[in-house]
């Protein structure tokens, strides 16, 4: 599969900080078009220092990263690359723009110059995408959490993006909103829009088809969500946590028990638990 | 408490005042006022009073509406029409009470001062009570458009989308506000008593955090902006394109003609 | 006598705001010391409204909040009294940071008691102990933390207070498992050290079953439930329709039930799951 965004050798630190250690540390990546990316990590281990790099937000201090052949670093070319990779921030608050909700999903397309006519046709398009189409006038403020990161998903949605980065778009929403948000995130990329979501809650990670996770600046490994969660010495390392139903068959992995430890979600574990139940009462 | 302050008093409702071009209405409103002011004889400002009245009707807003603005400027009224009614000396004397002289002309002075005041207010109420904030900064944006041929190419962009963005942010301040009020007050700081001073110095665990939250959110906000692609003012389109319909060219003839009427009734009414 | 009891508290805000914050309406319930309750409910459901109201930082409309037996309105001017007895710390509490030094803002609330200098100190340093950071910490400034250090300055701000009651509004929103995990404890060690009651808010039901005995259920203002944990799961129909969910592990056993396993057993933690397998499995081998 052809990449859509490629890391090299990527070094970076925040000047102005008391920590000398780098904020990015050799990071090597490639993101593939059309993949779905997770890449997880706990507070401050560099994840979304990563993602504003991705569309030239910040420029590598040593290293490149180039997105579907341009250099970030190529200052005449960045309206190109954040054409092609758009961002969902963590607060919902502080990336609406405007005060009705369909001026600003208008923002991206008036800033790349459309026409009033192509504006409003990727702005209907954009919030019936994320199903906001009966907000179009409303105000921002009176939306929910999960609502409000909806309109900033048909935001990116309206530049047309090839890719979009979610950088913790879920973390300061409720169970309902982040569920909304995840949903949203599923049916773009099954429609062929390259995701790159950061996250520190595991269980979102199980429909990547990759999971990175990251640590003092570094990706200690790239693999499937699956090959990664069975990895407990890992995880733990990481301070990240497994999903419930995968913390119980640990636990139950642990106590000796032979049980097949490939489980994502609740229907998987009771599954899993049962074949082991039917086998002891077999016995 | 702070949540009950509104923002921008827009009402809502279906009516023709509603429907028209925020700039006509700006426009229109500043026409009216030179207007009311040109006209100085009690016939013609009735006149204005009787059509403007019935513009109000058209608009669809609550009469009390316009009567609680009128209320809260209602002794500034008075005081000028008891400082008219006493200065002006013409016609046949009225009233004669120890010094007090209060004339024919005096009454008529007063009354049409009171009455040229009622209208601007309710003219000006008009305006906002028929049009959103939204509405207003892009008219004002659209208004002062051709100044950035005389070189303040970015000025007007840059103003415009401070309006919005003051806009949009208004009632997550005051929301926030709110909120670290509330924090302190489990704190046990006391916001609302004790001298200038101390009332000053209450306020810092407020505005501390208010300001950095609005610090933090201004990068973020810049963030957000600069990933959907915003360059300055260059090169942008805006998607709603304000164009002038039926209804504006009907306001702008059926005001050009109350004008003229008005102009008339001014000249030659005694 | 209750240490905290709410009786038929109403409240409703009267202004356009009322779109976002819910009212509360008829809601009575106490709380004994030592005790840990969980307040779930949808957003909305007005969880935070009520939580104001507890501390008397909102005056109920009608009904009363009793601490130790007294009306905490009784006087409106010794209110702050009962705010320093009842600690409410707010969510994302890291926002009302202030203070040049994060002694100085953890000293805040021991000032505006009118403490002894002597007794702040000890109060700032016991604080800052409790939320497991070290003295260094006391001369730093708070804006210079990391996202998880100053959201436990914060409740380091209440905890100086020495409340009877502390109250939390989502005390993990926003945090990474290692920091929800870290404020979860210093929460529990809290109670277990100073014997206060515990009334936290939260969205996830997993913590609220590991951490309460009782959890009171909100919906649209109203209580809908207030029980002992267990209980509240049990009805589970209830909790879906109030828009809540049961914890993870319980819904293992929902399915575990429908396919005949389990059938007279419950678990809601990791930790009573497993034993319940293991028994079952290990009761199971005796048997054959």
């Amino acid at each position: 599969m052809e990449n859509i965004i490629e890391i090299k050798n990527l070094y970076f630190s925040y000047v102005d900080t008391d920590n000398n250690g780098a904020v990015l540390d050799n990071i090597n990546l490639d993101i593939k078009k059309g993949e779905f990316l997770c890449i997880v990590g706990h507070n401050g281990s560099g994840k979304s220092t990563l993602a504003k790099m991705l569309n030239g937000l910040l420029r590598p201090d040593k290293g490149t990263v180039c997105v579907n052949g341009i250099y970030t670093s190529d200052d005449k070319h960045l309206i190109d690359i954040r054409k092609t990779v758009g961002m969902v921030f963590q607060n919902p608050d502080n990336q609406i723009i405007a005060s009705v909700v369909e001026e600003d999903v208008a923002f991206g397309p008036e800033n790349l110059g459309c026409s009033p006519q192509e504006s409003r046709r990727r702005v209907d398009q954009a919030l019936s995408a994320v199903d906001m189409a009966e907000y179009k006038n409303t105000s921002p403020y009176k939306l929910s959490g999960g609502q409000k990161q909806r309109v900033a998903i048909a935001g990116v949605l309206a530049m047309r993006p090839q890719c979009i980065v979610f950088d913790e778009s879920t973390a300061m929403l409720d169970p309902k909103g982040r569920k909304e948000v995840i949903a949203t995130v599923n049916k773009l990329n099954k429609q062929g829009i390259t995701v790159v979501l950061i996250t520190h809650f595991m269980e979102e990670a199980r429909f990547a088809d990759r999971l990175c996770i990251m640590d003092n600046g570094k990706i200690l490994k790239t693999d499937t969500p699956y090959n990664i969660f069975s990895d407990y010495e890992l995880i733990e390392n990481t301070g990240l946590t497994l999903p419930e139903p995968m913390k119980l068959i640990k636990a139950l992995v642990d106590c000796g028990i032979k049980i097949d430890n490939k489980v994502f979600d609740e229907k998987d574990a009771c599954a899993a638990i049962a074949e082991v139940l039917k086998g002891g009462a077999e016995k | 408490m702070l949540k009950d302050i509104t923002f921008g008093q827009y009402v809502e409702a279906d009516s023709i005042i509603h429907k028209l071009d925020p700039r006509i209405k700006i426009l229109l409103l500043i026409a009216y006022i030179v207007f009311i002011f040109i006209v100085n004889n009690l016939f013609s400002i009735a006149f204005a009073s009787v059509f403007i009245l019935a513009v109000t009707i058209l608009s669809k807003v609550p009469v009390k509406l316009f009567a609680k603005n009128i209320k809260a400027i209602l002794p500034i009224i008075i005081f000028t029409a008891i400082l008219n009614a006493l200065y002006v000396g013409q016609g046949a004397l009225v009233i004669h009470f120890w010094v007090i002289n209060i004339y024919e002309g005096g009454i008529y002075r007063a009354v049409f001062m009171s009455l040229r005041i009622i209208l601007l207010i309710i003219i000006s109420a008009l305006l906002t009570y028929t049009s959103t904030p939204t509405a207003l900064t892009d008219a004002i944006e659209s208004l002062l458009s051709p100044l950035q041929y005389i070189g303040l190419k970015n000025a007007v962009h840059i103003m415009a989308l401070m309006m919005t963005i003051a806009l949009r942010f208004i009632p997550t301040l005051i929301e926030e506000t709110d909120k670290i009020m509330s924090s302190q007050k489990a704190r046990g700081a006391s916001l609302d008593s004790g001298s200038f001073k101390q009332k000053v110095k209450a306020l810092l665990p407020v505005l501390i955090p208010l300001l950095s939250a609005s610090i933090r959110r201004a990068y973020e906000l810049a963030d957000a902006m600069e990933s959907r692609c915003y360059n300055g003012g260059e090169g942008r389109v805006r998607m709603k394109q304000m164009t002038l319909t039926l209804k504006d060219y009907i306001a702008i003839i059926v005001s050009v003609v109350f004008f003229a009427a008005l102009i008339i009734l001014n000249t030659f009414a005694v | 006598m209750s240490l905290l009891a709410a009786e038929n508290l109403s409240f409703s805000y009267n202004s356009a705001a009322k779109i976002k914050k819910m009212a509360v309406k008829d809601i009575s319930f106490s709380v004994e010391s030592g005790e840990i309750i969980g307040v779930i409910g949808h957003t909305g459901s007005g969880k935070s409204t009520l939580m104001q109201l507890l501390n008397g930082l909102l005056k109920p409309e009608s009904g009363a909040v009793y601490f130790e037996g007294q009306n905490i309105w009784d006087n409106p001017k010794e209110i702050s009294k009962f705010r320093f007895q009842i600690g409410l710390v707010f969510q994302y509490p890291e926002y009302q940071l202030f203070e040049e030094t994060v002694y100085k803002d953890i000293a805040f609330a021991p000032q505006n008691m009118k403490l002894s200098q002597e007794e702040i100190d000890n109060r700032v340093n016991s604080a800052l102990n409790s939320v497991g950071l070290n003295y260094e910490f006391a001369e730093k400034s708070p804006f210079d933390l990391s996202g998880g250090e100053k959201r436990r300055v914060a409740i380091a701000g209440i905890l100086a207070m020495h409340p009877k009651v502390l109250i939390l509004d989502e005390p993990t929103a926003g945090l990474d498992p290692k920091g929800r995990a870290t404020v979860l404890n210093m929460i529990r060690d809290y109670k277990e050290n100073t014997g206060a009651a515990i009334i936290i808010v939260s969205h996830s039901m997993e913590d609220v079953a590991a951490l309460c005995e009782k959890l009171l259920v909100l919906s649209n203002g109203r209580a809908v439930m207030f029980d002992k944990t267990e209980n509240v799961f049990s009805q589970y129909e209830t909790l879906i329709n109030n828009g809540l969910d049961l914890p993870s592990v319980a819904k293992i056993f929902e399915e575990l039930h429908k396919l005949g396993y389990l059938k007279d057993k419950m678990a809601y933690t990791v930790d009573d799951a497993k034993k319940i397998i293991v028994d079952s499995i290990k009761g199971g081998a005796l048997n054959a």
